[in-house]
């Protein structure tokens, strides 16, 4: 479109666009054509005014079925307490796991520690024994 | 509606009473997010159901970077978007489209009231949107409706920003043919059914 006149087909295929790219190059040319043809600038508006119903689109709720509350609360909010009584019930019993591991393990490295002493000590009693 | 940061905070810490509160302050908003993505009522319970599961699980990772409502709708969108692709792999391509589409009817007489009329053209409007293609629906809810950017719904989708663009520009046109060009043309009879074949 750079330089020549836009026709109503072009403008009316990028109209969509138009609203959100006021600063595109293409839109002096769009505006121009707009200026001079009433057909198009009744397009335009009708644009303009689809994209303000769907912006207030968001704000009006669709009445959900009655019965979808109910299920909600039923489903959500119930397996939540299983979570947190999940999550309470595993918290000490790994706290408790946690700590018997623990213990093992020291134990286990003391009695090779014990072991380790007793076997580097044994040849030097044989041979201070020969 | 945006839930006070007190509750987020206790959804957090799994308390129960919490999640009922969030579910009772948002399940109409995620299920008119649903509703308008999915296009019928049963899937949009079914995808409500599906977004406060995950919502559950994930509530730990919402930050508070954006607003709640924000992560609410990319969750209910997400979910949205994963239910039509189970229905249908094919359904959000944009090449199947409904043969009716163009069938919503214009309104029987012509209301004084402008607010009544526009009210009026609303309710013309979710019945147009909800008889778009799958693939133009989703883009024009979630970018004109939901404001999220064209980016994230690509993401979202599965497709670059420009041709989420394409659709979005392509399902305005078709919006716009819906609601304005019938009107122009012969308007039907009242008590046509809306969705009707001829």
């Amino acid at each position: 479109m750079d330089g020549r006149k836009v026709d109503c087909r072009e403008v009316r295929e990028y109209l969509p666009a138009y609203l959100e790219q006021p600063q595109d190059l293409v839109s002096g040319q769009v505006s121009r054509h707009l200026k001079g043809c009433a057909d198009c600038r009744v397009r335009a508006g009708q644009f303009r005014d689809l994209c303000v119903l769907l912006s207030e689109l968001s704000g009006t709720v669709i009445e959900p079925p009655s019965a979808l509350l109910a299920t909600l609360l039923q489903k959500v909010p119930g397996r939540a307490a299983r979570r947190a009584q999940l999550h309470r019930l595993t918290k000490p019993a790994l706290g408790a796991g946690g700590a018997l591991l623990a213990a093992g393990v020291a134990g286990a490295l003391f009695a090779r520690g014990r072991n380790r002493r007793t076997s580097v000590h044994r040849p030097r009693r044989v041979l201070a024994r020969a | 509606m945006e839930p006070p940061a007190s509750v987020i905070e206790a959804c957090k810490r799994a308390e129960p009473q919490a999640f009922e509160q969030l579910v009772r302050l948002t399940y109409r908003d995620v299920y008119s997010l649903a509703l308008r993505l999915v296009g019928n009522p049963e899937d949009a319970a079914e995808v409500s159901q599906e977004t406060y599961m995950k919502v559950l699980k994930s509530i730990k990772t919402f930050r508070g970077d954006s607003k709640f409502s924000t992560w609410l709708y990319r969750v209910t969108s997400n979910a949205a978007i994963s239910s039509l692709r189970r229905q249908a792999p094919r359904r959000l391509d944009v090449a199947l489209e409904p043969d009716d589409w163009h069938r919503i009817p214009a309104p029987a007489s012509a209301d004084p009231a402008v607010s009544v009329e526009r009210r009026h053209l609303r309710k013309r409007l979710e019945a147009a949107v909800a008889s778009l293609p799958p693939g133009y629906r989703t883009v024009v809810v979630m970018k004109d409706v939901y404001d999220q950017s064209l980016q994230e719904i690509g993401k979202q989708l599965g497709i670059t920003e420009g041709a989420a663009k394409v659709r979005l520009f392509r399902a305005r046109q078709r919006l716009r043919e819906m609601l304005y060009e019938e009107d122009e043309a012969a308007p039907p009879k009242a008590g046509k059914a809306h969705h009707g074949r001829p």
